[in-house]
């Protein structure tokens, strides 16, 4: 964790300024429990320096030494050592979670940035490393802002003592100073230049260490626990992790065998600097000075030789430490996309939304999802879109309601630029269902409100009447007053999976935003519950401008017109009864979901290996890679699909 | 009398705590023998050679001190200081030599522990692994060695320990040949400041048990914000804030509820501090004496004053490390219980009589079969009976929640019938050899997962390059041939990102492919897809619904769905509602039923094509 050439630095004064001003502002009497610390900790371990002189030169005295001196010394020693040890100790740890609180603000500042910055992020796969440091730096108590908070309370002290000790030696013996020095100067450098052969190494060993991690995290985790079993992985799984952990600690032995050996030289310091002091005490002793100050200056020399160390560690430490700090700040001082524009949001009308020559592409990725879009949702229109997996559908959803920004071209609400909306504002303005329901560990109000504070209880319980929630709500306990999930609480409520994706329409039904998007809503739901949701849809979308993906195309039925995406974008547009007149990807996709609902007494018989067979000619000739026998059935689906269209 | 009593119950618990933790370190160090037993002789090795440099740092001063007051001859005095010298510098080497062992085992114990706990969790009967407790139990143990390294301080700790420990002894016998009266002093002063920690490790896991219910719902705050999952609805839902709130208002309570046990901490330990600088005065007033009086026996030199009051003070200052190693080390193992708690389940039994299954399955019966999950009241499945016939394609359908998936499982034995039996090929199943049983079933679960292998390797489920043309015929039959022209390495890709960077990740729809022709290619007889299609748009499910019979040839077939067609393919119809078995016939019979369930969800879905 040293700091090194290959990181790059950082402005460590403004972060640590920056850091004692949040202090300041938010506990200003830290500052004073720091005060009377530093004092009674620099105080102590002097008098341990002196209680060995003063005894001693009491008991050289030989014959005239008096034993209520050595008493009183040893009195005097406990009492003063007894004050100012308590003291350090206790203000040491006493204010040690005031100091934690320190951290609260930045905890809070990380999440609400992480949950407000603009969506792509939130996808962006490298997000998490890019900011890696600056989200460790809030994590615990013993790093990052806190670490550092903590080390510099303890400072003030240490250099006070390291200083006075310094002086007290150096006035003995500059060479036994010079030789603390430079034996310190060796272990620094040592630190660093293992830490520089660890850097160059940095990628080997994180790769190894995400290596071994993957498979603890394979291992451990539950949800494989069945595949494991069932297709016998877990011999070779076992195999190659023991492999991983292998190759991870020969490549710490190389890393450990580097230091040890660099290690030598600061051996070599160690005999130096021992041989100065013990020289020059030794010396100075045959020539005259007292045992007591032998004994004194050994004491504090030891002591000095641990102060430097424990100086230089908790200087590192901050130092490096301080680059986590400074990520933290640049990462919340960086404009994320955050706000947006500042137009608000369109009130009281719905919306119309005009694509206007859109093209699109994922950050980073090189394949155009859209290119030259053009297409326009009228006011009040419900548009179903429909298409292949990829081609684009959510996409479509996600650009209109500002989640990721057009690469070319502009999409207008109501003839206004997107961009120009504040995104809070533009969130504002959709109902969304999304078929992955996030139920958070709140109460059911709050679930349905998305707010903990102000929420409109009779509208609350208006919205879970409409989608027909009322009764399984009031049979818990405390209502819509009840936690749901059994992570916060045990009695939390867990709904069905039909249920919870009622809420999530109820929720889209209390905000009443200005237009409803449904992204595959009920694809997780069985027959009957999907039935029961498309109920729920009209009151949703009641005189709105409406959105609805599915892979579902008969659950499209209800819109007004329809759009067709298949790989390479919008393909159809128009109608259900258009597109199946144009008999073109919209038709074929709906016949070939279709057939098998609309051959009514099902000619399917068992293990008959013809009949049950069937298929899409025209597709699969498109594709040019069809099998003799696909061929065969899709002949037979198409007649099939075609005598159903007449019925 | 009632005060004794406590006495009494508190003591007991204290010994049965006390054992607890011998149970746990025995167990510690079996495992540590098992990964490392080099370890554990550096750990005795590293033990003498402290208690013999405290020998030395605290002898060695005297001899030279009594030649320094003495005699003063500088041949002596140079072999006394050499000596002093010598010594440093070797316990110094010493240090790096054991920091260079350490540096490479720690972490490699430490992860060798964490693959024994994933080897434990692959080896436990499946049914536990759905259960909440053991979740919660696993979450825990990983918790303690993900964030609290807990096994890493645990070595160190120990290390600590006998290191303290045996330095203790040494100066224990050192301090005796002076004054067993001065060492009865200090004993007695220590066992004030035993009790002190004591109280305050009392105090310490009081704070912790209120602390760790708090800590999990943070936890789960700050997890959900940052959770791409559901980032999408903090943001249309506005949620941030009330997110934020959540995680503030945690964090103040878990902060708060900690400062006061800082607070009575920072009193604990001052009086701590305050008796230690007694135990330094009374040594230095008591040796002191001895030089120049004889009240307490002979008279003694300087070099002894030094030696005796060096071995105080170090006697003290080694008391309060033991103390506090042992109170961290008892901290630890309550850190580890979860992970101790874990590795003494017992793995999944071997059926007794073993039988080996190994004809390929002719039949299935289930015979009132009736199930519940552990825990939980509700009946899932309730007297459920019916026979599949070698080669028949059987459709399982039923609204969610009617025990559908349930029936599979306990089809897989991944969890036993409550009551009643489920034959194949005449032979309750549980009577089969588990490895023999298992290697004729395949299945696609809702939830499956794939590994972060190359994707033939999760086909194939054994070594690249072994059978690579049926790997390629399969993967054609799936329709992926086309997606793996497009990477560069073909079949030899590496699946996701989390193992290697290099790796590729497929859409959902493309690894349910991955995951269909892994099952496919497992020689089972007996094949189970559990929603294998719903991440795949209408025309690669008709794709796939449509190349299933062909692909599972005269495999027996178990198809679960939702989409009411895909029963259509199927021979028979396995209609569960509420864990009965409503219905079980062809397709059309249970169509002329009128209001029957699966006609009515049939209908439901194709209302709207007709």
């Amino acid at each position: 964790m040293n700091h090194s050439k290959g990181e790059t630095s950082y402005p460590l004064k403004a972060t640590l300024k920056r850091m004692l001003r949040n202090a300041a502002l938010q506990n200003p009497r830290l500052f004073l429990f720091c005060g009377i610390y530093t004092a009674a900790a620099a105080v102590y371990p002097f008098l341990a320096v002196l209680l060995p002189k003063a005894v001693l030169g009491e008991l050289q005295k030989g014959e005239q030494a008096r034993p209520e001196a050595v008493l009183i010394i040893a009195a005097g020693y406990f009492v003063l050592a007894g004050i100012f040890g308590f003291v350090r100790t206790f203000l040491l740890r006493m204010p040690y979670s005031q100091i934690s609180l320190l951290r609260l603000d930045y905890v809070k500042a990380t999440c609400v940035k992480i949950m407000e910055m603009a969506y792509p992020h939130c996808e962006d796969a490298v997000f998490n490393e890019k900011y890696e440091k600056a989200f460790i730096a809030t994590q615990s108590n013993d790093n990052g802002v806190e670490g550092i908070y903590h080390k510099l309370y303890e400072i003030p002290a240490v250099f006070l003592v390291t200083l006075g000790l310094s002086v007290f030696i150096g006035r003995l013996s500059i060479p036994v100073l010079l030789g603390l020095l430079l034996n310190l100067a060796v272990i620094v450098w040592i630190g660093r230049r293992s830490h520089s052969f660890r850097y160059e190494r940095k990628e080997e060993e994180a790769r190894q260490r995400r290596r071994v991690g993957y498979y603890n995290r394979v291992t451990s985790d539950f949800s494989y626990g069945k595949d494991i079993r069932m297709y016998g992985m877990k011999k070779r799984i076992l195999e190659n992790a023991s492999e991983e952990i292998r190759v991870y600690r020969k490549l710490n032995r190389l890393l450990a065998g580097k230091e040890y050996h660099l290690g030598f030289l600061g051996l070599a310091t160690v005999l130096l600097s021992d041989i100065l002091i013990y020289g020059t005490l030794i010396n100075r002793t045959v020539n005259g000075m007292s045992i007591a100050d032998f004994s004194m200056y050994l004491t504090a020399v030891l002591t000095l030789s641990a102060y430097l160390k424990e100086a230089a560690e908790k200087l590192s430490f901050v130092v490096n430490e301080g680059q986590y700090v400074h990520e933290l700040y640049r990462f919340l001082d960086t404009d994320m996309g955050e706000k947006g524009g500042d137009r608000q949001a369109v009130r009281g009308d719905t919306l119309e939304i005009v694509f206007d020559d859109v093209s699109f592409r994922y950050p980073g990725s090189e394949k155009d999802i859209f290119r030259h879009l053009n297409l326009t949702i009228h006011k009040g229109e419900r548009l179903a879109v429909v298409g292949v997996n990829g081609a684009g559908k959510t996409t479509l959803v996600s650009l209109m309601m500002g989640l990721y920004d057009v690469t070319e071209g502009e999409i207008r609400i109501n003839g206004i630029p997107i961009a120009e909306f504040d995104k809070k504002e533009l969130y504002s303005m959709f109902s969304a269902v999304f078929q992955d329901v996030n139920i958070l560990a709140f109460t059911v109000r709050e679930n349905v409100a998305g707010r903990l504070e102000g929420i409109d209880d009779s509208r609350v319980a208006n919205v879970l009447a409409q989608v027909g929630l009322t009764e399984a709500v009031n049979a818990l306990p405390k209502r819509a007053g009840q936690m749901m999930l059994k992570v916060i609480e045990e009695d939390g409520a867990q709904l069905s999976g039909g249920q919870n994706q009622k809420l999530a329409i109820a929720r889209a039904l209390y905000k009443g935003a200005n237009m409803v998007i449904m992204d595959e809503p009920t694809a997780a739901l069985d027959p009957l519950a999907e039935a029961e949701i498309y109920e729920n849809f009209s009151e949703l979308v009641k005189g709105k401008t409406a959105v609805y993906i599915s892979h579902r195309l008969a659950s499209t039925r209800f819109c007004d017109h329809i759009a067709f995406f298949d790989g390479e974008g919008l393909k159809e547009y128009g109608t259900h009864e258009e597109l199946m007149a144009r008999r073109g990807g919209y038709y074929e996709m709906f016949t070939v979901q279709g057939k098998y609902y609309t051959q009514p007494d099902a000619q399917v018989m068992p293990g008959g290996d013809e009949k049950w067979q069937s298929g899409n000619c025209s597709r699969e000739e498109q594709k040019g890679q069809s099998s003799d026998a696909v061929g065969e059935r899709g002949r037979e689906g198409i007649a099939g699909a075609e005598g159903n269209g007449h019925e | 009398m009632l005060w004794e009593k406590e006495a009494e119950r508190e003591s007991r618990e204290r010994r049965e705590m006390v054992m607890n933790n011998g149970k746990k370190l025995k167990l510690f160090f079996r495992l540590s023998w098992k990964t490392a037993p080099s370890y554990i002789l550096m750990l005795i090795v590293q033990t003498l050679m402290s208690g013999g440099q405290v020998a030395m740092n605290v002898i060695l001063p005297k001899f030279l001190i009594d030649e320094l007051t003495g005699a003063c001859e500088i041949r002596r005095l140079l072999f006394f200081g050499g000596l002093v010298i010598g010594s440093n510098l070797f316990f110094a080497w010493f240090a790096r030599f054991v920091k260079r062992y350490m540096d490479v085992q720690n972490p490699y114990v430490s992860q060798k522990m964490e693959q024994l706990l994933g080897e434990k969790v692959m080896s436990l009967p499946y049914a536990r692994l759905e259960e909440p407790y053991y979740l919660d139990l696993k979450e825990r143990a990983a918790f303690a060695f993900l964030n609290q390294e807990a096994m890493l301080n645990m070595i160190t700790g120990l290390a600590e320990l006998l290191q303290k420990g045996s330095t203790l002894l040494g100066l224990t016998v050192i301090m005796v040949t002076l004054s067993p009266v001065l060492v009865g002093i200090l004993l007695v002063l220590i066992g004030v400041m035993l009790l002190l920690q004591r109280r305050l490790s009392v105090q310490m896991q009081k704070i912790h048990q209120m602390i760790l219910p708090i800590n999990r719902r943070y936890g789960y705050y700050v997890n959900m914000a940052f959770d791409d999952k559901a980032q999408k609805d903090i943001r249309l839902y506005d949620m941030s804030g009330m997110l934020a709130d959540r995680v503030a208002w945690y964090n103040r309570d878990m902060t708060e509820t900690f400062g006061s046990y800082r607070r009575q901490e920072g009193f604990y330990m001052g009086l701590y501090s305050v008796i230690n600088d007694l135990q330094a005065a009374i040594s230095y007033g008591y040796v002191g004496l001895r030089v120049i009086t004889d009240l307490f026996g002979g008279r003694i030199g300087l070099g002894s004053f030094t030696m005796y009051v060096n071995a105080a003070v170090q006697f003290s200052t080694n008391i309060t490390g033991f103390g506090e190693a042992v109170i961290r080390l008892g901290q630890l193992l309550g850190f580890l219980d979860p992970f101790m708690e874990l590795m003494e389940l017992p793995d999944e039994q071997e059926a007794l009589e073993g039988a080996a299954f190994s004809s390929p399955v002719e039949s299935i019966i289930f015979e009132n079969v009736d199930f519940t999950y552990p825990g939980s009241e509700k009946k899932v499945l309730d007297q459920v009976s019916f026979s599949v016939k070698k080669g028949e394609k059987i459709a399982v359908v039923g609204l969610n929640g009617a025990g559908k998936t349930t029936l599979i499982k306990l089809l897989c034995r991944l969890y036993q019938p409550c009551s009643g039996r489920i034959l194949v090929n005449g032979r309750d199943i549980q009577e089969y050899d588990y490895a023999s049983y298992m290697a004729q079933l395949a299945a696609v679960f809702q939830d499956y997962r794939l590994f972060n292998f190359t994707i033939e390797e999760n086909i194939s489920c054994r070594e690249v390059g072994q059978d690579g043309e049926r790997v390629k015929k399969l993967v054609a039959q799936v329709g992926l041939s086309e997606k793996m022209e497009e990477l560069p390495k073909g079949l030899l890709t590496l699946l996701g990102k989390a193992y290697d960077e290099e790796g590729t990740e497929l859409s959902g729809g493309q690894q349910q492919k991955v995951a269909i022709a892994r099952a496919l290619y497992k020689d089972a007889s007996l094949i189970i897809l559990d929603e294998p299609t719903s991440a795949l748009d209408p025309l690669a499910e008709a794709e796939i619904y449509e190349n299933f019979n062909e692909l599972a040839g005269g495999k027996t077939a178990f198809y679960i769905s939702h989409r009411m067609s895909s029963s259509v393919f199927c021979d028979r119809i396995l209609v569960i509602d509420g864990g009965k078995v409503a219905d079980f016939a062809p397709h059309g019979e249970l169509m002329k039923k009128e209001g029957s369930l699966y006609r009515k969800m049939f209908e439901a879905q194709a209302e709207n094509y007709v």
